[in-house]
């Protein structure tokens, strides 16, 4: 049975929410302002870095509020939601990120399979948060490591499979672990070097729409996604 | 097009005003729902970017308020705010039936560019 | 002409020509009155003034022949203002003053005054859960109206027993047995209850475990206002 992670439990939950909705108010102002330095073509190599951070931390601080959110809701509303759409707005959301990490994005979307049964905020935020901690992990690995980020969705068997690939190294036995030491290890996944903390958001916003992210292959990568039911509802042709 | 900022942090405001300034369109600043109401009997806006958390009376009590004036029942509003749509699923139709919003945008996620958009969509003459 | 004061919360606003603004005003000695507010528009920037929402005020006011009064002077007596710095406690502070609006199409009582002030206060009161408002304004508006379901018996007329669950019969206004699917337990009805004979929601927030139990009884509560007329459809 896949370990349940509880992100909203514990006294401390209410305080650290009201500082993670407080904390999105300076990282607004410096992605805002940032980004006004680049609408008035002053922008330089270090406000570039200085937005992009920003951005990711901007989507770790929502995907965590929106995770206490959802988990609060005792039902949480699926709809039908197109997951290649989803994808090509995160890897939008990552791009500028990915780049500050020479990291490529590649995505993977093709294929015949229809909606799924989701939260669409709730995925995006997931894949989002999955997406910001593999490129934090790529930019951690060796040199020769290849840095390339795929963002990719497939059918197996019945399921709709989506997440995120990459050549860090990740097995099973590495994420169940993880999960066990996460909130007592300062880096639960060692191995990656970044915390990890979007993925386990991740992981509790995947609880919530009963699609745990789990330690997958796609395409000789290792990574983490999340399986989906199809939606029954009939197709537009 | 004159755009009404209803913005209680000082820094963000000017980056909207900026932004706006620099696509060509003037904009206005208010702070607080009482100096939006003097604003915008002042320059009367083509669009009003509204927060919702704004100290004092908020953004709704300024809808309120606003809405109850003929001449400024059509003023298209954007709420531009850091209350999560989400959240606030069981008030965003009242929002949109009762008091005319026009659009809801999650103030952390929406660029300055994305925010201009919306902004001239609505509040550009067709 | 005589003057008249009364205390007032304002459940509408009308533009009127100009610069006047018709005024429905909820008192508790006169019932629902419609006032002329004149001059009032031609200074858009008050947000604040002697008369708005969310609050009680004393009025002057002079009886029109036609029904429509001229105010003459309104003083603010209570403001709650802590309303109106949450989102979600503003909007039911709109909904409610919406809904006492149409529950009192016809000559109010008293009682409907009251009503709205104490649940002004208790929105007030940021400590207090708004499930907790719900249920109380609910059954109070309920027992106003004379449409207060039957807390004592079921719908086989035998007195309710602590250990059955119960659905609710909403034709009967009775609620009905049912050991095993039935929604309802005792302290589900034993709030119930409470709501209707507290004199303020605060009673009803102390209860331990009442927050989550009004957290259950709204549906309810909402279905049974609709059924007596004092929602709109």
């Amino acid at each position: 049975m896949a370990q349940q992670l509880h992100i909203s439990e514990g006294q401390d939950t209410a305080l650290l929410r009201a500082v993670a909705a407080q904390l999105r108010v300076p990282l607004t102002i410096i992605s805002r302002q940032t980004e006004l330095l680049s609408l008035q073509q002053q922008s330089t190599e270090a406000t570039d870095v200085i937005h992009s951070q920003a951005v990711a931390a901007l989507t770790l601080v929502d995907t965590y509020l929106l995770g206490l959110q959802l988990l609060e809701q005792s039902h949480l509303q699926l709809e039908p939601v197109s997951v290649s759409s989803v994808l090509v707005d995160v890897a939008h959301t990552l791009d500028g990120f990915a780049k500050r990490y020479n990291v490529e994005l590649d995505l993977a979307i093709a294929g015949k399979y229809g909606p799924v049964m989701a939260h669409p905020q709730a995925l995006y935020s997931a894949l989002s948060a999955l997406g910001f901690s593999f490129i934090e992990a790529l930019g951690a690995q060796p040199q020769k490591t290849k840095r390339l980020l795929q963002l990719a969705v497939y059918k197996k068997r019945d399921k709709i499979i989506t997440g995120a690939y990459s050549a860090v190294p990740l097995s099973v036995g590495d994420w169940q672990k993880a999960k066990q030491l996460y909130g007592s290890a300062k880096q639960p996944l060692n191995n990656l070097g970044t915390s990890g903390a979007g993925m386990f958001v991740a992981d509790a916003l995947g609880q919530a729409m009963h699609a745990n992210v789990q330690v997958s292959r796609y395409a000789r990568r290792a990574g983490l996604a999340m399986t989906l039911l199809p939606s029954k509802q009939l197709q537009l042709i | 097009m004159h755009v009404l900022f209803v913005e209680p942090d000082i820094n963000l405001a000017r980056a909207y005003e900026q932004a706006i300034l620099l696509a060509g369109h003037s904009a206005v600043l208010a702070r607080t729902a009482q100096e939006a109401l003097f604003e915008a009997d002042r320059i009367l806006p083509n669009v009003i970017a509204l927060e919702l958390q704004l100290p004092g009376p908020n953004g709704l009590a300024f809808l309120h308020e606003l809405r109850s004036y003929p001449d400024w029942q059509n003023i298209p509003v954007v709420l531009h705010t850091y209350a999560m749509p989400q959240a606030q699923a069981h008030i965003k139709n009242l929002l949109e039936a009762q008091f005319g919003v026009v659009s809801w945008l999650y103030k952390p996620q929406t660029s300055l560019a994305h925010l201009q958009m919306i902004l001239e969509s609505h509040g550009m003459p067709k | 002409m005589k003057q008249l004061v009364a205390r007032a919360i304002v459940l509408n606003r009308t533009d009127y020509g100009e610069a006047d603004r018709i005024l429905t005003l909820l008192t508790p000695e006169f019932g629902k009155v419609n006032v002329l507010a004149k001059g009032v528009r031609r200074v858009k920037s008050k947000l604040a003034g002697g008369i708005e929402l969310f609050s009680v005020s004393q009025v002057t006011f002079i009886k029109g022949r036609s029904g429509l009064g001229t105010l003459v002077s309104s003083r603010r007596e209570v403001y709650y203002g802590n309303i109106v710095t949450d989102i979600d406690r503003t909007m039911k502070g709109y909904d409610y003053i919406k809904r006492l609006n149409f529950m009192t199409e016809d000559v109010p009582e008293a009682g409907y005054f009251e009503l709205l002030c104490i649940t002004f206060a208790a929105l007030n009161d940021l400590t207090i859960a708004t499930s907790v408002i719900e249920v109380w304004f609910g059954m109070q508006a309920l027992r106003l109206s004379g449409h207060e379901p039957d807390l004592h018996r079921d719908s086989t007329g035998e007195p309710l027993k602590p250990n059955m669950q119960y659905a609710f019969d909403i034709d009967t206004m009775r609620f009905l047995q049912a050991e095993n699917t039935g929604t309802f337990s005792a302290n589900h009805i034993k709030m119930l209850r409470l709501s209707t004979q507290a004199t303020t929601p605060h009673v009803l927030a102390k209860v331990q475990g009442g927050t989550q139990l009004c957290a259950q009884l709204i549906t309810l509560i909402q279905n049974l206002q609709r059924h007596s007329g004092l929602i709109k459809l």
